[in-house]
């Protein structure tokens, strides 16, 4: 964490076959994505709905693999299952450090594209 | 090919967008099940699609499966969208009717090689599909006028005449034929002739609703079906058919020719049919009673011939001048068929100026009959006689213009117009001219003391004479007229007597020859001989 690098840029621009403008793109979506997608999580938990987060962190996984970054992924994962489980113990705790990942993510994939 | 993204994640459809428009895939996209379903049910939907399996409203699994149900043509190729991590899922996927599976997050070549079979199959199916529809085509349809073919209409007919019968509703048939149709081949060629049979048919279609079928039934006839159609409708349409016909002129930039057509009609409830067979063999009886009368027209089948039925009942009594005025409608009729046969022929040859004077001619005709107070029958008959003049003119001017024979105008407008040529044309017309002859003169006796003429010997038609031992043979061996009973051993010997006086003697000896040769009665051979003998004496 902190600023360590969370994901392997080479991997990442061989992923887009080296087009550092699409990629951008990405990022810009992802970056405008997260405010409603983290709201849509602070939703489920503050009601307590499995189902809800288990939609809403699956969703946001899904996004987030995109970039082959791995601590954002497996705390995204984690709330999913919490979710499926319905075992919302710790999952406020999970939900902050998702929301410091996934800010961490952003700048680190802006800083990239930059 | 058109394929359809249902992706909830803007970047995940954002990637997946840009991979398959590199593919040349024309991309529709949505975020939601409820969206891609819509889609799927428009008009010319996408036959690939990627599906999320995660999704708001209807999941991925949930639309493979209504997709399956459907099982519209051709076939929808699913490529299923799973997270990592989620791969014992597939079978799950698999089972709902997914083709294919990616895992998120996807390598690019991965989705390519998986969209590369999956176009494969959509395109190998459409093929199959459209190979299939064809061979359904050939199978029903004919070929040259795209109409459906004899084959399916045997199908067709009894599949609409029983939904008749079962909704108690009408159903109709139309038979038709071209007139003289084995002219236009012989004079253009069949190349030509195919063209008239499928511009007519292209007519044909036009003037008939989307509802009703047509068939064609063999070379140059045609069916339509017309279904919840009364007699009436009927007469309509094939009315509609038959001036269309009549008016179109077919032309192929070297020859130009027009066509009539003659029709039939009948209908289950007019006619009270309770077999489909029964349908197009009134339907045909109808349309030989359009040919019969004279062609390019329209006939509705009736039971007994009009001519019989209406207004013109053959009267039971014995009165010879009642008898004489139904054959007079019998004869009218076939006068009247005859001149428009004759019509039809000098339909593409004659001008408007030729009809034109063909009018004026008649019209004068009417008017000074009528001051003359002539019976309406005289005036018919003049009238006729100026129709056989036009017609007759203008297919000899044919005649000789086809034969090459350089004439100039004089000598041609003399041949064209000469009573011995007119005469000789009109003969062919006078058909029962020899019979009258046989009717006239049976009753003459060969040494003339017979009736009505008093005729002699060879005075007498051949015809007649024959008719005369013929018919006397006969009522001899039957005692008929009033006779006792002969065998025919009496019979030759009052043969033999007769001969000379009442019988030709050269036709006698010779049936004296047939009966021994053909061993037509058995008579002893003495018998035969005696009465030759006898009629010897008399020659």
């Amino acid at each position: 964490m902190g600023n360590n690098r969370t994901f392997d840029k080479d991997e990442l621009l061989k992923r887009f076959d080296g087009e550092k403008e699409f990629l951008a793109e990405l990022i810009e979506i992802f970056a405008n994505d997260t405010p409603e997608q983290f709201s849509e999580i602070q939703k489920a938990v503050d009601n307590r709905n499995g189902k809800d987060l288990e939609k809403s962190a699956h969703k946001l996984k899904g996004a987030i693999a995109n970039f082959g970054e791995k601590a954002a992924f497996e705390t995204a994962l984690q709330l999913e299952m919490m979710g499926r489980n319905n075992r919302l113990d710790g999952v406020e705790e999970a939900y902050d450090t998702l929301v410091k990942e996934v800010e961490h993510l952003v700048n680190e994939l802006k800083e990239f594209v930059k | 090919m058109k394929i359809l993204i249902a992706e909830d994640d803007n970047v995940t459809r954002h990637i997946l967008e840009k991979s398959v428009t590199e593919m040349d895939f024309e991309v529709v996209s949505c975020k939601n099940g409820h969206d891609a379903w819509k889609i799927l049910q428009s008009e010319n939907p996408p036959h690939l699609l990627i599906l999320d399996w995660m999704m708001p409203g209807m999941d991925g699994l949930e639309i493979c499966r209504k997709v399956r149900e459907q099982a519209k043509e051709p076939y929808t190729f699913i490529l299923l969208l799973t997270s990592k991590g989620e791969q014992d899922d597939f079978v799950k996927g698999m089972e709902a009717g997914a083709d294919d599976y990616v895992v998120k997050p996807f390598n690019h070549n991965d989705l390519r090689v998986r969209l590369k079979a999956g176009r494969r199959i959509v395109e190998l199916n459409e093929e199959l599909l459209y190979v299939r529809d064809n061979l359904e085509k050939q199978a029903t349809h004919d070929k040259l006028t795209g109409l459906y073919n004899r084959h399916f209409m045997v199908e067709i007919l009894e599949k609409e005449f029983s939904r008749a019968l079962r909704h108690q509703s009408d159903l109709s048939c139309l038979l038709l034929d071209l007139d003289n149709f084995k002219d236009v081949n012989d004079t253009f060629g069949h190349t030509f002739g195919d063209l008239v049979l499928r511009e007519f048919s292209a007519g044909l279609e036009q003037n008939i609703r989307k509802s009703d079928i047509s068939i064609r039934y063999g070379g140059e006839e045609f069916m339509v079906l017309l279904p919840n159609t009364g007699i009436a409708g009927a007469q309509n349409i094939a009315e509609k058919i038959r001036a269309t016909c009549e008016k179109k002129r077919y032309d192929d930039g070297h020859n130009s020719t027009t066509v009539t057509v003659s029709i039939g009609i009948a209908s289950i409830k007019q006619h009270q049919l309770i077999d489909d067979k029964e349908i197009v063999a009134c339907a045909d009886k109808a349309l030989y009673r359009s040919k019969a009368e004279g062609r390019n027209r329209i006939t509705v089948y009736m039971k007994k011939p009009s001519w019989i039925s209406n207004n013109n009942e053959i009267s039971e009594d014995n009165n010879l001048g009642h008898l004489k005025e139904n054959i007079a409608v019998v004869l009218e009729k076939t006068k009247k068929s005859s001149i428009e046969s004759l019509e039809l022929l000098t339909r593409d040859l004659s001008s408007d100026e030729h009809k034109q004077h063909n009018h004026d001619i008649k019209r004068y005709i009417t008017l000074i009959g009528e001051k003359l107070a002539l019976p309406p029958a005289i005036i018919e008959t003049f009238k006729r006689a100026a129709n056989f003049h036009d017609y007759f003119k203008i297919l000899l001017r044919k005649t000789f213009k086809t034969k090459h024979i350089v004439l100039n105008k004089e000598e041609r407008t003399e041949i064209e117009d000469h009573p011995y040529m007119l005469t000789e044309l009109i003969d062919s017309f006078d058909f029962f001219a020899n019979e009258k002859s046989i009717l006239q003169y049976h009753h003459e006796n060969f040494d003339g003391t017979g009736y009505p003429d008093g005729l002699k010997g060879n005075e007498i038609p051949l015809g007649a004479r024959i008719f005369a031992m013929v018919d006397a043979i006969t009522a001899m061996l039957s005692g008929r007229l009033h006779r006792v009973k002969l065998s025919p051993e009496e019979m030759i010997i009052e043969l033999a007597d007769k001969a000379g006086t009442q019988f030709d003697p050269m036709l006698v000896s010779l049936f004296l020859d047939i009966i021994e040769r053909q061993e037509l009665f058995s008579v002893p051979v003495e018998a035969l001989e005696q009465a030759r003998e006898k009629v010897c004496e008399k020659k």
